[in-house]
């Protein structure tokens, strides 16, 4: 506990100093919130557009694929804020700047990830919560507090997929040191998981379920959540999958970092 | 019972081993903890052995002075030989061609408390490895290093917190953060408590006042003014050991001065131990009272910094000033000179900016009298002068030396 709010208050204080030296650049500052608001509901509306032509896809209509797309995003939210970094990890690792990271007393990706925090995100935030409320009210889903309890869970294992799966292929800089293919690659693959996966062959619902867990970012807690009515003890799928990616990417990392051997000076 | 018994994998070390009928509790190991100072303890282990449980306690006890303590060290990185081409690199794939490079190979050194010791070599000799090592980055391949009683790799977050580190070529302050907010950080980071925070900050604006810096943001500042604010932040801790590398590398002589200044003077009134890799002479003449050289991952001179000169030969330089010198007499002097005196080489004869004559010769070798006298004699001599060769130089003759 003593050790969990140590880190909370550095976090806290590089996080404030992050905000304030982009708030100096006003114009920078208004013109990312206003690009990022644009992009996101311009996808947005792409998928209203879609969707509308479209009355059912695989059994879905069409406020459940917007619920689906809500929650994708508001999944993406955690890593997309606070992790973004992890884009830069193999800059970092091929320039050896990463090298100062292990000279803290501190857990090396806490450190390597602190310090950089993207406001921007807050408007998908922002905008998948009110898709959710909205949808969800169309949809007459009957919260009770443990369906709530629930959703939140589903969505902690969902998020700590989507983090995991992100720390994993990041971490291959530490041997490949040029992942940026991978990188790419991995987004690609992670934008199908707004979609029902049902849709796809089966093939590919293997792979998204058993190689890259993306099935578990958005399709398997909303369909649980929509399909299922009442709490079933497979709701708890997701965070079961959601801890072990985790525990998994935490292990990569530390491999990554006990054998990464910087660069000469 | 407990008993005392020597762990041969590591020079220096007590095992305190407790031996127990009957599991033992929380409380007694707790006891037998108390008895060494927080911090020495390195680990517990627990074994069950033939029903009797066995708690190994082990603790890395040094000389009291000592601060780090290195022993066999080696590390070596296995490389893919690589193949030229595309198709060499297709070959690569699946090549298992590894070739095994001895970056540091079998160094054993200690530091004593209070120590400015200055690391050495050409480049690629295995400084930045041996560092590494010592600051718990890499995992060394055998040998043992410890320092402050950490074994630096494995304790990594315990033992970073008690040292600090300053790379030439590396900010480690927060770019776009102004640096006292940087600072701020730092303090929270390392606990550093009210009364230690402002001694550090004290010292160093009385040395380069700093306050100057504080509310810039570091992207803005110029190089010299990024390093004062990165060694500042290395030492905002107090640490018992700074490992600097490359401080001065880049910058102009007056803050080279400056940096030099604040170095010697929290080595002289807050006795840290100090540990410079540099290739700058200067540094090495103005701070290091002890050298360690290494070449091809191995120590080839470890002592004080005035012994140095004389192990690579007592050299000395004398210039004459020849009346009507000229390159003739120059070649000619060099035949007699040669064919008079018998030397390991060939003496080199030359003239220098000031138009002397010039010889460099090894006094062990050669007593440097014989030859005056024998160009006294033989020339008309106005002026002599007789120098020691210059630590540049003789550190320029080790690297050459050492890699032939």
């Amino acid at each position: 506990m003593k050790t969990l709010i140590y880190y909370v208050r550095i976090y806290m204080r590089l996080a404030a100093q992050d905000i304030k030296s982009r708030m100096v650049y006003k114009v920078d500052f208004f013109f990312g919130f206003l690009g990022e608001f644009v992009i996101n509901v311009l996808s947005f509306l792409s998928i209203v557009v879609i969707f509308q032509t479209i009355p059912q896809l695989a059994g879905w209509d069409y406020y459940e694929l917007l619920f689906l797309y809500g929650f994708f995003h508001l999944v993406r939210m955690p890593t997309d804020i606070f992790f973004d970094k992890l884009w830069f990890l193999q800059n970092a690792v091929r320039t050896g700047d990463f090298i100062i990271c292990y000279l803290r007393p501190l857990n090396t990706l806490f450190y390597f990830i602190s310090g950089e925090i993207r406001l921007k995100n807050i408007t998908a935030l922002v905008l998948s919560v009110f898709l959710l409320i909205y949808t969800g009210n169309k949809l007459h889903i009957s919260w009770t507090f443990l369906k709530g309890l629930c959703f939140f869970l589903m969505f902690t294992g969902s998020a700590l997929t989507l983090l995991g799966i992100r720390i994993i292929v990041a971490s291959t800089a530490f041997w490949v040191i040029n992942n940026v293919f991978l990188m790419n690659f991995h987004l690609k693959l992670y934008d199908f998981s707004r979609y029902p996966i049902s849709i796809f062959s089966k093939p590919f619902r293997f792979f998204f379920t058993y190689v890259l867990p993306f099935a578990f970012i958005a399709y398997v807690p909303v369909n649980a959540l929509l399909k299922t009515g009442d709490v079933t003890l497979s709701w708890l799928i997701t965070p079961l999958v959601g801890c072990g990616v985790f525990a998994l990417a935490c292990l990569v990392w530390t491999l990554g970092v006990r054998q990464y051997t910087g660069t000469g000076t | 019972m407990y008993a005392y018994s020597y762990a041969p994998h590591i020079k220096n070390t007590i095992v305190y081993n407790a031996f127990q009928e009957k599991n033992p509790g929380k409380q007694k190991s707790r006891h037998i903890l108390k008895k060494f100072p927080a911090g020495l303890h390195s680990k517990i282990y627990k074994k069950s052995l033939h029903s009797i449980h066995v708690i190994v306690y082990y603790t890395i006890i040094m000389e009291n002075n000592k601060i780090i303590e290195v022993n066999n060290l080696k590390r070596y990185f296995k490389i893919l030989k690589r193949q030229e081409g595309l198709w060499g690199a297709v070959k690569d794939l699946f090549s298992r061609n590894y070739q095994t490079i001895k970056a540091v190979d079998d160094i054993s050194f200690s530091v004593e408390k209070g120590e400015i010791v200055g690391f050495i070599g050409p480049n690629g000799a295995g400084k930045s490895t041996t560092i590494k090592m010592l600051t718990g980055v890499l995992k060394e391949t055998a040998g043992t290093v410890v320092v402050d009683s950490y074994i630096p790799f494995r304790d990594r977050k315990k033992y970073v917190a008690n040292i600090g580190v300053v790379l030439g070529q590396r900010s480690q302050l927060w770019w776009n953060i102004p640096v006292i907010e940087s600072f701020k950080v730092l303090k929270d980071i390392y606990r550093i408590t009210d009364a230690v925070y402002n001694r550090s900050l004290k010292l160093f604006n009385d040395l380069v006042d700093l306050k100057q810096y504080y509310h810039i943001p570091v992207r803005k500042l110029s190089l010299g003014q990024k390093t004062l604010c990165n060694i500042a932040s290395a030492f905002l801790h107090s640490p018992k050991l700074i490992f600097l590398d490359e401080p001065t590398i880049g910058l102009d002589v007056s803050i080279k001065k400056n940096v030099r200044k604040i170095i010697r003077t929290l080595n002289k009134e807050l006795d840290t131990t100090i540990i410079v890799t540099t290739h700058d002479v200067g540094d090495i003449e103005n701070l290091c009272k002890r050298l360690i050289l290494i070449d091809k991952g191995k120590i080839i001179f470890d002592g004080l910094t005035s012994h140095f000169n004389q192990t690579f030969g007592a050299y000395r330089t004398l210039r004459l000033d020849i009346e009507h010198i000229n390159d003739g007499i120059l070649s000619a002097m060099e035949e007699q000179v040669n064919n008079q005196f018998r030397y390991k080489e060939r003496i080199a004869v030359k003239l220098d900016k000031n138009g002397w004559v010039k010889l460099t010769i090894d006094q062990d070798e050669l007593p440097l009298l014989d030859v005056l006298n024998f160009a006294t004699k033989t020339y008309r001599v106005k002026d002599v002068k007789i120098e020691e060769i210059s630590l540049e130089d003789v550190i320029i003759r080790a690297y050459e030396g050492a890699l032939e």
